[in-house]
């Protein structure tokens, strides 16, 4: 603990609700600025009973599990390029063990936890296993698994309580239904699988769940990935649809029911018979599987945390509104998932937390700059953009004032391997009316993630096309058609894949 | 090799196993077909964490968990696996379960104590607390291994600054007087037992 006693007459300078991304980011920043600080995380068990640590969504149940799924998935395409590159492997020997998964992701977060309570623990954090329910603008009641309650009080706070998957409100889907929450600690193989929704948690469980051999759906009831540009949207899901995901569109599940009372004693798993309306036909439909996972998106979980006594009012999704990361409560700040209208990643919540520490306790002025936040979809073909979707740029500056350059490639590791030639995708959105300055970035590829990653400094930097032409590619990578592209959608020339 | 599924005593003795069950009573999900594939540290890795509340879930409603389990033999094996030493061990091996428990167990203790911070997620660990395990139940002078896992008993973890495990701490008369961090060989452990030993 801080030795520094609160000079405000508080327990604490600041509270942190919520342990995840931006609070651990935050609270760190503030001890390390002398202040006296606490966090509380405490986490909910889902419908299904699933339990973590300390660190938030991230970690847990989020990006550090699915990106590892992900892994899974690509070694075992990995295996099959191996083949074709000289290696001899008995195709008839390669299996693949989800609980040797699972353990291993387990093992890696149980490792996390810890490291998160040692650094808090280094930087003078004190952390509470507790849940918060806020009693007045300075007063904070923490309750612990014991059920035993402490009240706290501080000068500022910091809702940093991230958001909890939705579950459609259907019969059976709480009761059969799993989510994200579940997913990656799952105790048996999921088996046949039905991934209800579009978001880009929904595509990559079914992408990874495909890759690992389970017969797996998603059903979506309009588009996917909204907000996403839809060209990529769709490329990717043709994409998993070749690799053997299927897919039931315009439909929306009615019911979930247990078939039999027990589980199978040798799966573990219940089947489940679920019925849905299918937009496109006039019955419903209805197919058995062994897991439904609900994927339809996320909401914060505020109204059970007293912002009533604050004043405060949330959003239909739970979200409150923090321009600025600053409440309407003048001492009670908001940063990640919690805040309306801001984008749902974890270095978004943990860049906003350390600016906020810093501005409340360091004397600094630099805001959140919410703009051009590069992001991948760990989708089996990755796809990662920076800034405005196709459409939503033509919405904006009107079609004849943007210039799309596009082209399909093949990635050299995917020539040997026989994978396609025209799957593989990147595209430039530029702005005419300025120069030419690249308002969109598109790719779809192996480590678009890694690739994206470094062309978020050329938008800080506001690039225009002639800056991307005018930078030497590295050759062999799938990076540098970025520096080569000149077909334009308008020419209507074909942008596939070139030969050598 | 069939299913052949048996529920694990809940309060068998923990030197059969070469990590303790959870401290409280809950049943062991099996996650495979082939229960000879699962280690008994594979076991209470999976019991002690992030399914604790799924498996108790598990035993209100035999929902979608198998309630489960591992064959007679994978069990032996398990006893094998802990070799002889944890036999001659048992006595001088136990849980720490709260901070009044090291006080009295640990820095109370007439006999000198080796502390091992332990967690079930850490590979490293599982290498190393059978080793502990053994070489003090070979140890001709009485000395007591005290299991502290960090997640459960995190303010001890805390106290003696703990920030990367496996952590061994030797005590005497209730202070530390050596200390070492990773999984050492069994001949490394033995020299570092002995040395505590020799020094009662
Ligand atoms: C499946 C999935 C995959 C994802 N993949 C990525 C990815 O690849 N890249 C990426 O950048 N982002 C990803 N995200 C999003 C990312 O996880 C979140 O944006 C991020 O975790 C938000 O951080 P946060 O600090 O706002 O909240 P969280 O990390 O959600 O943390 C909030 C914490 O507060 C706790 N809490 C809530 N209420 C209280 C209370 N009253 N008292 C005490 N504690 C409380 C919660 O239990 C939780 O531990 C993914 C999310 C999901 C679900």
């Amino acid at each position: 603990m801080a030795e520094t006693p609160s000079t405000t007459g508080y327990d604490y300078d600041l509270i942190v609700v919520g342990g995840g991304s931006g609070g651990l980011a935050l609270s760190k920043q503030a001890a390390k600025l002398g202040k006296r600080v606490c966090v509380l995380d405490f986490v909910k068990p889902s419908p299904q009973g699933s339990t973590w640590g300390l660190g938030g969504t991230c970690v847990n149940v989020g990006c550090i599990p699915k990106k590892l799924m992900h892994q899974a998935c690509l070694l075992g395409e990995a295996i099959e390029d191996a083949e074709k590159f000289g290696w001899e492997v008995e195709k008839a020997n390669i299996k693949h063990d989800w609980s040797k998964l699972v353990m291993g992701v387990s093992d890696h977060i149980g490792g996390l936890n810890f490291a998160y309570r040692v650094s808090l623990r280094e930087n003078n954090v004190t952390y509470l296993n507790a849940y918060g329910v806020f009693k007045d603008a300075h007063t904070i009641e923490c309750t612990d698994k014991k059920r035993k309650v402490t009240t706290l009080t501080a000068e500022h706070f910091v809702l940093a309580v991230g958001g909890r998957p939705k579950y459609p409100d259907i019969p059976g889907a709480r009761e059969l239904g799993i989510t994200s929450d579940d997913m990656f600690s799952l105790p048996y193989a999921p088996g046949k699988t039905l991934v209800v929704g579009a978001s880009y948690v929904a595509l990559e469980c079914a992408g990874f769940l495909t890759g690992l051999g389970y017969d797996t759906t998603v059903m979506a009831r309009s588009i996917f990935l909204r907000g996403f540009d839809q060209q990529c949207a769709e490329q990717i899901a043709a994409y998993m649809s070749e690799h053997g995901t299927k897919f039931l569109r315009r439909c929306v599940p009615l019911s979930l029911e247990r078939i039999e009372p027990e589980a199978d004693s040798a799966t573990g798993r219940h089947r489940i018979r679920v019925t849905w309306e299918d937009g496109l036909a006039n019955e419903p439909g209805s197919d058995v599987f062994d897991t439904v996972l609900f994927a339809i998106g996320r909401e914060a979980v505020t109204s059970t945390i007293g912002l009533e006594a604050l004043g405060l009012k949330a959003n239909a999704s739970g979200k409150v509104d923090a321009p600025l990361e600053q409440t309407s409560v003048p001492n009670v700040f908001a940063i990640g998932d919690v805040i309306n209208g801001r984008p749902e990643l974890t270095p978004v919540a943990i860049q906003a937390g350390r600016l906020l520490a810093k501005r409340l306790y360091g004397g600094a002025t630099t805001q959140m700059d919410y703009a051009n936040i590069p992001t991948t979809v760990f989708t089996p073909l990755e796809y990662g953009c920076i800034g405005m979707a196709e459409e939503d740029a033509i919405a904006l500056y009107k079609e004849e004032n943007i210039e799309v350059f596009h082209q399909y490639f093949q990635p050299l590791e995917w020539t040997v391997a026989h994978r396609p030639a025209s799957t593989c995708y990147c595209k430039l959105i530029c702005n005419k009316l300025d120069n030419m300055r690249v308002i969109g970035l598109h790719i779809l590829g192996p480590n678009a993630g890694e690739i994206t990653q470094g062309y978020g400094v050329a938008f800080r930097l506001g690039a225009t096309k002639d800056d991307f032409d005018m930078t030497v590619g590295i050759h062999p990578t799938c990076s540098e058609n970025f520096t080569t592209l000149d077909i334009t959608r308008a020419s209507g020339l074909d942008p596939g894949a070139k030969g050598c | 090799m069939p299913n052949t599924f048996l529920l694990i005593p809940l309060d068998l003795p923990c030197s059969t196993l070469l990590f303790p069950p959870p401290t409280s009573p809950r049943l062991i999900l099996s996650f495979s077909d082939k229960p000879q594939n699962h280690t008994p540290m594979l076991l209470a890795s999976i019991a002690s964490r992030r399914f604790l509340a799924a498996s108790s879930v598990a035993m209100t409603a035999p929902a979608r968990m198998a309630v489960a389990a591992f064959s007679t033999s994978a069990f032996a094996a398990a006893g094998a696996g802990a070799g002889s030493g944890s036999d001659a061990a048992s006595g001088r091996v136990f849980d720490v379960t709260s901070e009044a428990d090291f006080q009295q167990r640990v820095i109370d203790a007439k006999v000198p104590v080796i502390v091992d911070f332990w967690a079930a997620w850490c590979g490293p660990c599982r290498a190393l607390t059978p080793t502990l395990t053994r070489v003090v139940g070979e140890s001709s002078t009485e000395v007591h291994l005290a299991k502290v896992n960090v997640d459960e008993v995190g303010d001890i973890a805390a106290k003696y600054q703990i920030s990367s495990i496996p952590a061994v701490f030797a005590f005497k008369n209730g202070a530390v007087s050596d200390q070492f961090v990773g999984a050492l060989p069994y001949p490394k452990v033995k020299s570092f037992v002995d040395k505590l030993a020799s020094q009662s």
